[in-house]
């Protein structure tokens, strides 16, 4: 049905047509002017297309084709006539301007029957500084050897293979550079930002669009909002700001710094400290040759790989993170927090959430709420909060002590040597496998629960089954068990 | 972030893994047979599942998370809600925006048409066709945009103040290329970058619709 709409409408239409016939005029202009030594070149166009580009010599070569439609030939001859193209010194600057007859903008020309543009094509000395303002067309630039200003708005502007300080905005439409020795600063709107292989530091500005970074080499800084932001083998320190979008970094020589809302961040082959921070996004690293610190909210993190310490504050998003290779540190909520392979001390919090941690090469801290903490090969001290949930500790090699609210705690202690032992809970087992050989001074109690040791002990005053101060060995090293409502069992373990 | 075997046992816990290590699995025999064995247990585990009753536990979770995220998370039209007559309105108007838009799309030339004509201009007939969906398209989106308003200037989450500021500068531009067309109707690259400024709007106010729903 929609087709035949078409159909008809086409059919229409031919009918019509000479009942609508236009005409159209063009006309070229050309021009060559030599460039001062010192002079630089301006160009001032709209309405239609601005191609730039360089060459050895200091001559400056001007073709615009200039055509006009209009309800007759002779109109749009007229108007086509009237549209000029001025290329003119001023001072030390070559000027290039198109002018658009005085009558377009009051609608004299046949109550607005006539459209125009004017394409530009120049080219100047690779060596001349640029300055260039253009609206409703595009612009494309290759091999401006100099610094070089270029606005432009609704039309793409392209930039290729320059040299110097460049700078660059637009509005509506794309930014893509492809090749610059030096720094870039770039400013848009509305469009997207595509840059790569520029030698110097990149800077950009956007908003309600992408931006893409390959190879900055001396690092970038990109402040964008409503758009993805994604930056890859950055020679330089980065940073980075964005809103309702991912971020995503991929190899940086230097420090990283993301401040995201509302949006993913992942960041990947950093050699230096990375700061990521977000909301509402998933987090995720890998590779991170220094420190690393993650804020985030309703986000989960998840990475492995950090050179020295890690500090991540999160809530209601599971954290799950290993190999980092100095201190942890994790205050979550409302989430699991799995880990491994920390090289120091690791110091977990969080809520409603089970807690994991596996090879941990200094001191244990957990203070979990609602949550179950299991734990494994920790180096040293392992010191524990929770409540409704079990606590299992596996081969702690230092000092012991759980505080637990109804839940179970089962613990097994690694080697001979003292390890002092403080579990307090209630409403739940609490079990202690003890190395045979090992000596511990053991003061157990509990109510409506009873006591069990695999081990002869030496009693010393009062014992009842659920109550007992006694020896292991020949004690020494104190072992504190309580309990409310539960059974304690002293166990054999692994020696 | 790179993939090997070791991440394998914590991949199986964290559903966000997966994918790498699948993907890991292409290549390496032996965690593609773990992780066939993972799914083989998957298959029978539901089987082995034993439930007791906690009538209490999760409604209270539920109940403290919810008022926490309603707390914290911005979320357009979160007040009032948005499943009123208006919010079907909306829906109309975007199906008749669609319409319009197809119009429009058919009517307007192509970024570089092809024909005996020279290509930056358009003609009286295809002019006429492109003004008219033009006027249809805007005044859906005008009737979508006054329909979304109540909701959205009332919402001060960072969402509702981007989408605002958002339709904010593009109703700016669309003036401002309104006027400049007007000057220059037949140039069919302004006609194309005023369609786009009018896509713009209706995808932001899609997108504002959908996030109310």
């Amino acid at each position: 049905m929609r087709s035949k709409m078409i159909g008809l409408a086409i059919s229409g239409a031919v009918c019509l047509a000479p009942a609508f016939a236009r005409d159209e005029y063009s006309r070229n202009f050309d021009k060559t002017v030599t460039l001062g030594a010192g002079q630089s070149v301006r160009v001032e166009h709209r309405m239609g297309s601005i191609n730039l580009h360089t060459h050895g010599s200091r001559d400056v070569v001007v073709h615009a084709s200039i055509r006009v439609s209009a309800s007759d030939a002779a109109e749009a001859r007229r108007v086509a006539d009237a549209i000029q193209i001025e290329v003119a010194p001023a001072g030390s600057t070559l000027n290039i301007r198109t002018e658009y007859p005085r009558e377009e903008h009051d609608g004299f020309f046949g109550f607005h029957n006539l459209s125009y543009s004017v394409s530009l094509d120049i080219t100047m000395p690779e060596t001349a500084p640029l300055e260039l303002h253009n609206t409703f067309g595009s612009v494309d630039i290759a091999g401006l050897k100099a610094n070089g200003d270029i606005t432009n708005a609704h039309g793409k502007l392209t930039f290729r293979d320059g040299r110097g300080v460049q700078r660059l905005e637009n509005q509506f439409a794309a930014v893509e550079v492809t090749g610059n020795a030096g720094d870039m600063d770039i400013r848009n709107s509305n469009g997207a930002v595509d840059v790569s292989g520029v030698t110097g530091l990149v800077n950009v500005k956007n908003r309600f669009a992408n931006v893409t970074i390959n190879n900055p080499g001396h690092g970038a800084t990109i402040v964008n909002g409503n758009g993805s932001v994604d930056v890859t083998n950055s020679g330089g320190d980065t940073r980075i700001t964005n809103s309702f979008g991912k971020v995503t970094v991929t190899g940086v020589k230097g420090n990283l710094t993301v401040n995201n809302g509302n949006g993913e961040v992942e960041a990947n082959n950093i050699s230096g400290a990375a700061e990521l921070d977000t909301s509402f996004g998933a987090v995720r690293f890998g590779d991170i040759g220094r420190t690393l610190a993650v804020h985030a909210t309703n986000s989960p993190v998840i990475g492995r790989k950090v050179g020295e310490s890690a500090t991540i504050e999160n809530s209601f998003g599971r954290v799950d993170v290993s190999e980092i290779r100095k201190g942890l540190r994790i205050v979550g909520g409302n989430s699991p927090v799995t880990v491994a392979d920390v090289g120091e001390e690791a110091s977990l919090k969080t809520s409603f959430g089970l807690v994991t941690a596996d090879r941990v090469g200094g001191a244990l801290t957990v203070e979990d709420n609602n949550g179950a903490v299991k734990a494994s090969a920790v180096r040293n001290s392992a010191n524990v909060r929770t409540s409704f949930g079990a606590v299992l500790l596996d081969g702690v090699a230092g000092a012991v002590d759980v505080d637990n609210q109804n839940g179970a705690v089962e613990v097994s202690l690694d080697g001979q040597a003292c390890r002092p032992v403080g579990i307090r809970t209630s409403f739940s087992t609490v079990r202690v496998h003890v190395p045979d050989h090992a000596s511990y001074n053991v003061t157990a109690k509990t109510s409506f629960g009873k006591i069990h040791s695999d081990f002869p002990m030496t009693i010393s005053g009062d014992m009842s089954a659920d109550s007992l101060n006694g020896n292991i060995g020949s004690g020494g090293c104190p072992m504190r068990l309580n309990d409310n409502n539960g059974t304690i069992e002293i166990l054999r373990g692994k020696g | 972030m790179t993939f090997d075997c070791k991440d394998l046992e914590r991949a199986l816990a964290v559903p966000e893994l997966l994918p790498d290590a699948r993907k890991h699995a292409e290549t390496c025999d032996a965690c593609r047979r773990q992780l066939w064995l993972w799914g083989e247990i998957s298959s029978v585990a539901p089987g082995l599942r034993e439930e007791w009753e906690t009538p209490d536990l999760w409604p209270g979770i539920r109940r403290a998370l919810a008022a926490q995220q309603k707390a914290d998370r911005p979320r357009f039209g979160s007040r009032g809600g948005w499943r009123d007559w208006r919010l079907m309105a909306a829906i109309a108007a975007l199906l008749v925006m669609g319409g319009a838009a197809s119009l429009w799309k058919y009517a307007r030339p192509a970024p570089a048409p092809a024909g005996p004509q020279d290509p930056d201009f358009l003609t009286e007939q295809t002019l006429k066709e492109v003004e008219q969906s033009e006027a249809a398209y805007r005044a859906s989106i005008d009737k979508l945009a006054r329909l979304a308003a109540p909701k959205l200037t009332a919402a001060e989450n960072p969402v509702a103040v981007a989408a605002r500021e958002k339709l904010l500068v593009l109703d700016s531009e669309i003036d401002n290329m309104r006027s400049t067309v007007s000057h220059n109707r037949f140039n069919a690259e302004l006609q194309t970058e005023l369609a786009a400024l009018y896509r713009d709007k209706e995808d932001t106010l899609k997108e504002i619709v959908q996030r109310a729903q």
